[in-house]
């Protein structure tokens, strides 16, 4: 009897081989589940992501249902580079994503460098900001241009300005004057007393098409933070980019991009485009469509999709 | 043996990745007969039938104008099999250490043509990638 009950209090025990066990599959299970939580989260995010772009495609036709053509990309009264700028499409279009309040203290009077229009530069606008992007909800000092010492609210999308070869020549600054002008974007620069007009919706169906046309997109760096996205910064390549024929341009990395090298040195890495998707990097088009572009496309087709009126062949594009 | 079939379907199906294949790509850059050292060199597939040809390449020269082509998107080395436009340049009127570097015109010291060359990168990958003008 005795040795009977201390058998079984033996066998009611776990040992520590069964403990470690059962904490092993435990494990296992876990390190199954975790990279599918991340997958899902990835997910989640990415579709957030593409829900911001697509309202904000939605609030540029209504700003052209309401003036007859889409927001500029930016102004500009001069060339580059100490020129001072004036607002930028992401601050005219506040109004059509519920941040009227925001776009009501922009003195439009002022350059966007002055000190009247600090508040709104520094204003988190929740549309502007890609969950997946990182450091969200900040204000930091861009790299350069008159606004470089003073601090801008970061985002997360940047216009499409329109194609360019290396990223120097582009339609973000005054230099859109010397370029080939059917490769202007949906959302360039605007200098109306140079003859740099906004542009209207019948010039992008009577060009490439609207469904062939990025209009805005995601950019933002893993590196060199400076460099990124400021919403409220009109000044050259800070919410506007440009289609560039080069893979580095698509790296999200600027220091790996400038490592890189190639034509126009950092030009294409300043107006390039970039997110943490693994799939790659979304853009709202012309006709209002959110579009995931992978990183691996033809960099001539993606060069031509900036374009409104190139004249480019674009062929089985979706 | 089912299971066998299984896991190797696995292993095929993973190896196989984006089907697109990445070969061993080296060769060498002279100028005017000389050498070129310290030259950027960008491969940029060409698609022929395909939306999503794949990302670029990039090598720089040493002393004696060898190069070595990495992939731009940091998985490895080599480039495409297939078709691509070379752009080979030596840029400068940029100052990378200065913090508002690149507002001045950036200049490839090297002649048009080195910016537009087109190779093709055979199946089995090539140590003979030279370009010369």
């Amino acid at each position: 009897m005795l040795s009977g009950r201390k058998r079984y209090r033996c066998q009611a025990a776990f040992t520590l081989i069964e403990l470690l066990v059962v904490i092993a599959i435990i494990g296992v299970l876990v390190a199954l589940l975790l990279p599918a939580v991340q997958k899902v989260r990835e997910a989640a995010n990415r579709m957030k992501c593409g829900n911001h772009l697509k309202q904000i495609g939605v609030a540029l036709h209504t700003y052209h249902d309401a003036h007859g053509f889409f927001p500029p990309g930016g102004i500009t009264e001069g060339f580059c580079c100490g020129t001072r700028s004036k607002e930028n499409w992401a601050i005219l279009i506040l109004p059509y994503i519920e941040q009227k309040n925001i776009y009501d203290r922009y003195n439009f009077n002022a350059f966007n460098e002055d000190p009247t229009n600090d508040w709104v530069r520094r204003q988190p606008v929740p549309i502007y900001n890609c969950p997946a992007d990182i450091q969200l909800n900040q204000t930091l000092r861009p790299e350069s241009g008159p606004g470089s010492g003073l601090q801008y609210m970061v985002g997360s999308y940047r216009a499409v300005s329109g194609k360019s070869l290396n990223g120097w020549r582009s339609f973000d600054n005054a230099e859109a004057l010397n370029m080939d002008q059917g490769w202007r974007g949906a959302l360039h620069t605007v200098w109306e007393a140079r003859g740099l007009f906004p542009e209207r919706l019948t010039d992008v169906s009577n060009g490439d098409g609207t469904s062939h046309t990025l209009m805005v997109g995601e950019m933002t760096t893993k590196t060199h933070l400076s460099r990124r996205t400021f919403w409220a910064y009109t000044y050259t390549s800070y919410n506007q980019s440009s289609t560039i024929p080069q893979s580095r341009s698509l790296l999200g990395d600027y220091d790996q991009c400038v490592a890189i090298g190639g034509e126009g040195g950092s030009n294409p890495c300043k107006r390039g485009w970039g997110s943490f998707h693994p799939g790659g990097i979304q853009f709202v088009r012309c006709d209002g469509s959110v579009q995931l572009i992978a990183r691996s496309i033809d960099m001539n087709l993606f060069s031509n999709l900036g374009s409104i009126a190139g004249n480019d062949p674009i062929p089985n594009w979706p | 043996m089912k299971q066998l079939h299984i896991a190797l379907l696995f292993v095929v199906a993973i190896g196989c990745g984006d089907g697109r294949k990445y070969v061993p790509v080296s060769g060498t850059v002279t100028y005017k007969g000389k050498p070129l050292a310290n030259a950027s060199v960008i491969f940029q597939p060409i698609a022929e039938d395909n939306e999503n040809p794949g990302s670029g390449s990039f090598g720089r020269t040493d002393e004696e104008g060898r190069f070595t082509l990495k992939r731009i998107d940091g998985q490895g080395e080599g480039a495409l099999a297939g078709k691509h436009r070379v752009s080979i340049s030596i840029i400068t009127g940029e100052d990378p250490t200065r913090s508002d570097a690149g507002e001045t015109l950036p200049v490839n010291q090297l002649p048009p043509e080195a910016a537009s060359q087109v190779f093709q990168v055979p199946e089995t990958g090539t140590d003979q990638a030279n370009f010369d003008f």
